[in-house]
């Protein structure tokens, strides 16, 4: 039997600023940080939506974090958060700025915590410390406004990944205003609409899967399926961008309740030691990783399912298998299907970091549910085929 | 083999297995923590003196209530036959809480994920001894 956990509210409709002032009022919270990024802090609808908060509670902002934001991030987060006395966190941004947000709460309810030690059933004390968690993402991709996970870089020796989970990190609520991923540049439109595919196919096929991770998983792949083409060639509609938002929702519950697998485990040190988005390297890695997994015959039966209902329902041509499928979506949505073709690095350069990132993979706890268990010669070859 | 689970001579056999086992030399690469594995509705319970995807030694215990170690597993004599005998992953079953981290860091348990699958692999190789399950792997 399974556990499930899911965001308690989730508002989808077209004003944030709206969905803000009525969840805060119903909670009579009168005190909120909000956290974000230098970028989003600039725009225009953000400083509308702050003003519609304003109206109902004391605002106080910590515009500070970074792309692929470290350790550090979470005290300062905490310390804003306490001499605001909020009693909510409203983190708007992408994954980022949602998981720093995460690790700042851990820190504010229990400053004497390490982020390591952050694990699925430690008790960290968010649920009795009364200050929610609010989630505005501005991507359409980490799913993290559903998810229990918080990635951060850790920057000691080299930079690292680092994954963390706790099911008490799950947002109270997730703000789900589709007018906001229209603000992304195309590339990161891209990137992050193929994380959520990536979520939904290790999720479908990990070995936690269930029949509630299995349902958001299935459709939150026909609507990437659906709609990122469009998105991509610059003609996406309202409903185009709606779509792909509540997919990457989706995804975030689909893999917080069953598991991500080897792609993601590859993802994380691949893409910090090349400093390439993690949407575009796991999408990369992802169909290597599909041809991988079809050895187990329980992923391939999924797979397969994948495959009819992409060609029976949504009328793509036949294609030899869902690798093949999701190649050819990478070719219409403009994503490189093979390493080489991302910037970066040269070939020899590569192939001098395949066995130090598949022995982190190997470490990464994201590959604990993969349906096969795969050894660092194996990593090391979907790596150089990948290339 | 024949050793019954849980007993003294299983966990040596068990240690010493698992000290020969090549996969789970280089997949416990880096782990640094004795695990106490504990048989909750008997009490009994054994230490694995894991380093480095070594097995250095093993401590028995008849009644383990007092023992301690950096790490501590502990679940009913069913569940972990269910384990060992491969019907239940044994990272699943700590997602649903049917093995007990009583003590430890899920989240580096996690990040040795493979070299928990070979420790199971390991164990069934050595089987369950006269209760007549498991065997196999
Ligand atoms: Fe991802």
């Amino acid at each position: 039997m399974v556990e499930l956990g899911f965001p308690r509210r989730i508002f989808f409709r077209e004003d944030a600023g709206e969905a803000l002032k009525m969840l805060l009022s119903d909670r009579g919270i009168d005190s909120v940080l909000v956290v974000t990024d230098p970028v989003v802090s600039s725009m225009h609808w953000f400083k509308d939506m702050l003003e519609s908060v304003k109206s109902v509670a004391r605002v106080s902002l910590y515009t500070g974090v970074e792309p692929e934001p470290g350790f550090e991030v979470a005290d300062g987060i905490a310390s804003a958060a306490r001499e605001a006395g909020a009693r909510a966190i409203i983190a708007v941004g992408g994954g980022s700025v949602i998981d720093a947000a995460k690790s700042g709460l851990v820190k504010l309810v229990n400053p004497k915590i390490s982020l390591d030690q952050v694990a699925p059933f430690t008790s960290i004390g968010v649920e009795g410390s009364g200050v929610l968690l609010v989630a505005v993402p501005t991507t359409s991709g980490s799913g993290s406004d559903a998810s229990y996970g918080i990635v951060l870089t850790r920057r000691v020796d080299g930079r690292e990944k680092v994954a963390l989970g706790s099911y008490e990190l799950i947002p109270y609520a997730s703000i789900l205003d589709p007018r906001l991923p229209k603000f992304m540049p195309r590339r990161l439109a891209i990137g992050t609409g193929l994380d959520v595919l990536a979520h939904s196919l290790e999720a479908l096929v990990s070995i936690n899967s269930n029949p509630v991770s299995d349902a958001l998983s299935l459709k939150a792949i026909e609507l990437v399926f659906r709609h990122l083409p469009r998105i991509a060639g610059g003609e996406g509609s309202d409903d185009d961008w709606a779509m792909m938002h509540i997919a990457a929702t989706m995804a975030g519950m689909a893999f917080t309740n069953s598991g991500l697998g080897l792609a993601h485990a590859i993802a994380h040190p691949l893409g910090a030691r090349l400093g390439i988005h993690h949407g575009t390297i796991v999408a990369t890695v992802l169909p290597y990783v599909i041809e991988y997994n079809s050895r187990s015959p329980e992923a391939l039966s999924k797979y397969r399912y994948v495959k009819d209902f992409l060609e029976k329902m949504l009328g793509a041509p036949e294609r030899g298998s869902l690798e093949d499928h999701v190649r050819a979506l990478y070719r219409g949505v403009g994503h490189p299907v093979r390493l080489r073709d991302l910037a970066g690095v040269s070939e020899e350069e590569y192939r001098g970091l395949v066995d130090e990132v598949a022995e982190s993979a190997l470490r990464d706890p994201d590959i604990a549910f993969n349906p096969v268990v795969p050894t660092v010669d194996d990593i090391a070859d979907i790596l150089r085929k990948a290339y | 083999m024949g050793y019954r689970f849980p007993s003294r001579e299983w966990a040596e056999e068990y240690c010493r297995l698992l000290d020969s086992s090549q996969r789970y030399r280089s997949s416990g690469r880096g782990w640094k923590y004795p695990i106490l594995f504990k048989v909750a509705d008997t009490n009994q319970g054994f230490t694995l003196y894991l380093e480095d995807g070594r097995c250095l030694g093993v401590e028995w215990y008849d009644d383990a209530s007092s023992a301690d170690a950096p790490v501590i597993i502990s679940a009913s004599l069913d569940e972990w036959v269910e384990v060992i005998s491969g019907r239940i992953n044994p990272l699943t079953a700590i997602m649903r809480r049917r093995l007990k981290i009583e003590k430890g860091d899920i989240s580096l348990i996690l990040r040795y994920s493979i070299a928990a699958l070979e420790m199971v692999h390991v164990a069934q190789k050595l089987g369950l001894g006269s209760s007549g399950e498991g065997g196999g792997g």
